[in-house]
């Protein structure tokens, strides 16, 4: 049998299976990024002339400078990082209200709003990119940051999650601050908010996700090129008839690595997390 | 505590009348409280969700265009839909999509969570890399997996094909190309849905689990009666959130085949898209888009009875 | 309790104050061009992203550096979002002055009132019979003209050399027929090898042009009728499917991409696409030559792919002056032989002389082609007659799932349907 490692924990058969499980769907995890990641790093030439196999036949770094040069990256990753971070840390406060009130408050009618709220979550944003282009254009905000971010300050997936998060939340503390005569809005600040917070980060995370990798929004907004974000500027390389897919994915991988930190950061937490959630 | 498995009724007030007015005040003041805490998210959600929603409801009772006011004709659009063998089969397809692809993300989403919610060598390594299909572009990522399943030159094939396992004409085959495109999808979202499932394991305080194996409970009983019960709010949410994103698949079959071929992949997003900006016929699209939500809700409300009743609170 | 202080008073406070400090502060209020000080200024929206940007972006520059009435101001974006977002920015009176979009698309925005004719273009400079005829009947509409060519290019046939050396075959075919026979004599699909490359979608017609050439077509010439289902329609499609079953000249299902991919990568011999291709092709290190597309009992036509520029309807007269200036300037001369040169697109005037394009072979190649014709052109249903008709008739045909002449028949009845 294997050894016994010095924290006396043993292999068992089923830690190894669990490993070497895990191992196989990290490689279907990451297949596509690998690549993505080969597309990168090869000519163009290459990846024509022998698109099977991942492994470049030639490498340059060609594609990657080539990004630079030929879109203001630059520029578009700083409008990126302002869009979808506003939204991320606007919708994370908004969304908890909202989600603390549907979770810890009764009121009339409050069966209906979280209805309300999980059917917006149904249609497709298809349907309603057309009518929310007319109100932004009645409303004068056509090509300006707040036509950008407000319509995505609050959103019903941040609201449904962080109510669902608020309810396995124990009252006992809650109920203490109340008795102290504590006002609401401390409770929330300094009570809730702070046991929710990994609720909070992952909408946080998610938000900034999606409106980080949201390609149609910003270009319905915003015809002006100096407001462009990442995802209009990769699709810049993708052409009508025929694309530069090592441009286009090192354009992919450059703009994927901030999210990817962003997730380690958010991710440590969680790992602090276990020390910190329980009854204290 | 309280019992956490008891749900508490709500609206204490109605219990003794002797108390009721200072306790009507209090549930008064809350009520405000509680309004004053909904107020800004419900007004970005009604200015730009809400009211294009009912407009989007408004166009599907007219024959309007993409641009320019149409006629009222009333239920029309609608009554024109079990006759229309594309809806039909957008329908059917997605229904497939949805029944296939949603137990199978969330028990596998359940699963890496919970592998990954214990002390394990490399878990942050697996969780980035699970959750990492969920952090690039989908329209990119669909990119990468049509070339690598491409029957002629893709890797895929070509690794399955020295295994033994042949994959026909890939997502160029009727009867394969909706399989490969659901394990697209399945390959996106299981990594969000886990990354919820962990934070909602997170919030489940680690003595009960200590208390629980005290009392002599092993691993699966400790599973099915700590970890799933208080799992269930989280449970509920993943499951109605699973349900709505299938029903509105779309990036990976725009991306990879283009909803054949034949239609054979064309989701109901797909067809609402089709109509609305490629045939300009936003009456039939909204009044698709509507069936679509009232589908969703449907289901939605069933598995919101479903976990209500099962629902925890302190 | 402070209520007044609860944190959802201070956000609602904060957000009606952002809306009230940003309601008057929006740019996107004026309009969409301007006149300031004698210099016109027109925005021009396109899709020409990838590596055709560069080129479209030096000449514009070139236009607005050239002279000081007119200036150009230009959005490049993704063809599926020009396409979404067009109408209704014009319906919010944001529209650009000037935009390209494939020809197909043009009856279907001239019913909605989005563009105005430009007929007095060709009393310019410029004169109508020195441009692609099949651009020009593409955009025509109700008797009037729509649009003046932007890119235009006819589909050609890449045929690689050392594949057809290696299997003795003489190339490049010059007849339907033989190139029929090549395609049988390049194929072996145990070694993965096809002669011929046809997708279905997402590419310029290829079954347009193989059912032109033995007289049939999807739409007849006068627009009026389908042709679908007529016998030389149903007999150039079976032909071609039966051999994409037996002996498998070509995989089933193709997209635009996987073709090029395909030949790309040396796996089928045979291609017809446009120019753009080619650059990518001699990277990949392919001996690969340029030919015009066989001719077929009937006739020997290429599909033309053409996007024009059409002017908003509500362009002004300085704005349209400026437009008129702007596109005489790119299809002059010298701004065609550069974009030529560049792109790889032929010339859109003939009278360059093919000479001036030698550093291009790809552009003199493709400017010698001059039978083309524009697909499903000048017709409002076009996209719904590809997308829900044609195209998955003909994937169900190569597919084997019915008989050809019936799917063909019945196609043909919904396309007469969509042309009324």
């Amino acid at each position: 049998m294997g050894a016994v490692p010095a924290a006396g924990r043993t292999w068992s058969a089923g830690r190894v299976v669990l490993v070497v499980v895990l191992c196989a769907a990290a490689f279907v995890a990451l297949l596509p990024f690998l690549w993505m990641l080969s597309a990168s790093l090869r000519p163009r030439g290459d990846l024509i002339a022998h698109p099977t196999s991942l492994w470049p036949g030639a490498f340059t770094w060609q594609n990657y400078a080539n990004v630079w040069t030929q879109i203001p990256f630059g520029r578009q990753l700083v409008n990126t990082v302002v869009f979808a971070g506003t939204v991320a840390v606007v919708s994370v406060v908004l969304d908890s209200m909202a989600g603390y009130a549907l979770a810890r408050f009764t009121f009339p009618g409050q069966t209906v709003v979280l209805v309300l709220v999980i059917t917006t979550l149904m249609l497709p944003p298809q349907v309603t990119l057309v009518p929310v282009y007319n109100v932004l254009v009645d409303l004068g905000w056509v090509n300006t940051f707040h036509g950008l971010i407000v319509p995505r300050a609050a959103d019903a997936f941040g609201i449904f999650f962080m109510r669902q998060f608020f309810l396995s939340l124990p009252r006992d503390l809650e109920d203490a601050a109340r008795i102290d005569g504590a006002g609401e809005a401390r409770i929330f600040a300094r009570v809730m908010l702070p046991l929710a917070w990994p609720g909070a980060l992952t909408i946080g995370l998610f938000n900034l996700l999606n409106n980080w990798n949201d390609l149609l929004w910003p270009l319905v907004v915003t015809t002006d090129t100096t407001m462009r974000t990442l995802p209009a500027g990769l699709a810049l390389f993708k052409g009508e008839h025929v694309s530069d897919y090592g441009l286009l994915m090192a354009g992919a991988v450059l703009a994927l690595l901030p999210m990817l930190v962003a997730f380690f950061a958010v991710q440590r937490r969680f790992i602090e997390g276990i020390a910190t959630t329980g009854l204290k | 505590m309280t019992a956490p498995t008891e749900e508490i009724a709500a609206g204490g007030a109605r219990a003794v009348p002797a108390r009721l007015p200072r306790r009507a005040r209090l549930e008064r003041r809350r009520a405000r409280t509680a309004a004053l805490f909904l107020a800004p998210a419900l007004l970005v959600l009604v200015v730009f969700v809400l009211w294009p929603m009912v407009n989007a409801a408004w166009l599907s009772f007219t024959d309007a265009g993409l641009i320019g006011g149409g006629e009222f004709v009333g239920l029309e659009n609608y009554t024109a839909l079990p006759r229309d063998d594309r809806f039909t089969n957008a329908l059917g397809n997605t229904v497939l999509y949805t029944v296939v692809t949603t137990p199978l993300s969330v028990l596998l989403a359940l699963a890496a969570a919970l592998a990954l919610n214990r002390r394990l060598r490399g878990r942050g390594f697996f969780r980035a890399t699970f959750f990492l299909p969920f952090v690039a572009s989908l329209s990119i990522t669909a990119i990468a997996w049509a070339f690598l399943f491409d029957p002629l030159v893709g890797a895929l094939p070509a690794w399955l094909g020295r295994l033994g396992l042949e994959l026909g004409n890939g997502v160029r085959d009727p009867e394969l190309a909706i399989w490969i495109v659901m394990f697209v999808g399945i390959w996106r979202n299981v990594g969000f849905f886990m990354v919820m499932f962990l934070a909602g394991l997170q919030s489940i305080p680690r003595e009960l689990q200590e208390a629980a194996t005290l009392d002599g409970a092993g691993a699966w009983g400790r599973f099915r009666h700590v970890t799933l019960p208080l799992l269930s709010n989280t449970t509920m949410f993943v499951a109605i959130i699973a349900v709505i994103f299938s029903f509105q698949a779309f990036d990976q079959m725009y991306v990879m085949t283009a909803g054949g071929p034949f239609f054979r992949t064309e989701t109901l997003v797909m067809l609402i898209y089709n109509r609305g900006f490629d045939n300009y016929d936003m009456g039939s699209a909204t009044a698709i888009s509507w069936v679509l939500v009232v589908l969703v809700l449907v289901v939605s409300l069933a598995q919101l009875g479903y976990f209500r009743r099962r629902e925890v609170r302190y | 309790m402070n209520v007044q202080r609860s944190a959802g008073g201070v956000a609602a406070v904060a957000l009606g104050l952002m809306l009230a400090a940003c309601s008057g502060g929006g740019d996107g209020d004026a309009d969409s061009s301007a006149t300031d000080g004698g210099v016109t200024t027109i925005t021009f929206w396109n899709s020409y992203t990838a590596s055709d940007r560069p080129a479209v972006e030096e000449l514009v520059r070139r236009f607005n550096e050239s002279q000081d009435q007119y200036v150009v101001d230009m959005t490049i974006q993704p063809n599926d979002v020009l396409t979404d977002t067009l109408l209704p920015a014009y319906q919010a009176g944001k529209g650009p002055t000037i935009v390209t979009i494939d020809a197909s698309l043009v009856p279907s925005y001239v019913e909605q009132g989005v563009f105005q004719p430009v007929d007095d273009f060709y009393d310019g400079a410029v004169s109508a019979d020195l441009l692609p005829k099949a651009s020009l009947d593409a955009t025509t509409y109700d008797g009037k003209q729509y649009g003046v060519p932007f890119g235009a290019t006819p589909t050609m046939l890449y045929w690689n050399k050392t594949l057809f050396a290696d299997a003795g075959v003489d190339g490049p075919p010059t007849t339907m027929d033989e190139m029929a026979e090549a395609a049988v004599a390049l194929t072996d699909t145990a070694q993965g090898q096809y002669g011929i490359a046809i997708p279905d979608r997402e590419a310029p017609s290829v079954w347009a042009v193989l059912m032109w050439a033995e007289g049939g077509g999807v739409v007849s010439e006068d627009r009026s009728r389908s042709v679908f289902g007529a016998p030389e329609s149903i007999e150039a499609v079976r032909t071609w499917s039966d051999l994409m079953r037996d002996p498998g000249i070509s995989p089933v299902g193709l997209n635009g991409v996987d073709a090029d991919t395909l030949f790309g990568a040396g796996k089928a011999a045979m291609l017809i696409n446009g120019p753009w291709v080619s650059a990518g092709f001699d990277d990949a290190g392919l001996d690969y030559g340029i030919a015009p597309v066989p001719a077929g009992s009937a006739t020997q036509t290429a599909v033309a792919i053409s996007t024009n520029v059409h002017l908003s309807a509500d362009a002004t007269d300085a704005e349209k002056e400026a437009a008129y200036a702007f596109l005489e300037f790119w299809n002059s001369v010298e701004s065609q032989t550069y974009w030529a040169v560049e792109t790889g697109y032929p010339p859109n005037r003939s009278d360059v002389d093919p000479a001036t394009l030698a550093d291009n072979p790809t552009a003199q190649a493709f400017a010698a082609e001059t039978n083309s014709r524009f697909y499903l052109g000048g017709l409002r249903n076009a996209s719904q007659i590809d997308t829900d008709v044609v195209i998955p008739t003909i994937q169900r045909i190569t597919n084997g799932q019915g008989d050809v002449a019936e799917l063909m028949t019945e196609a043909s009845d919904q396309i007469d349907a969509l042309l009324d």
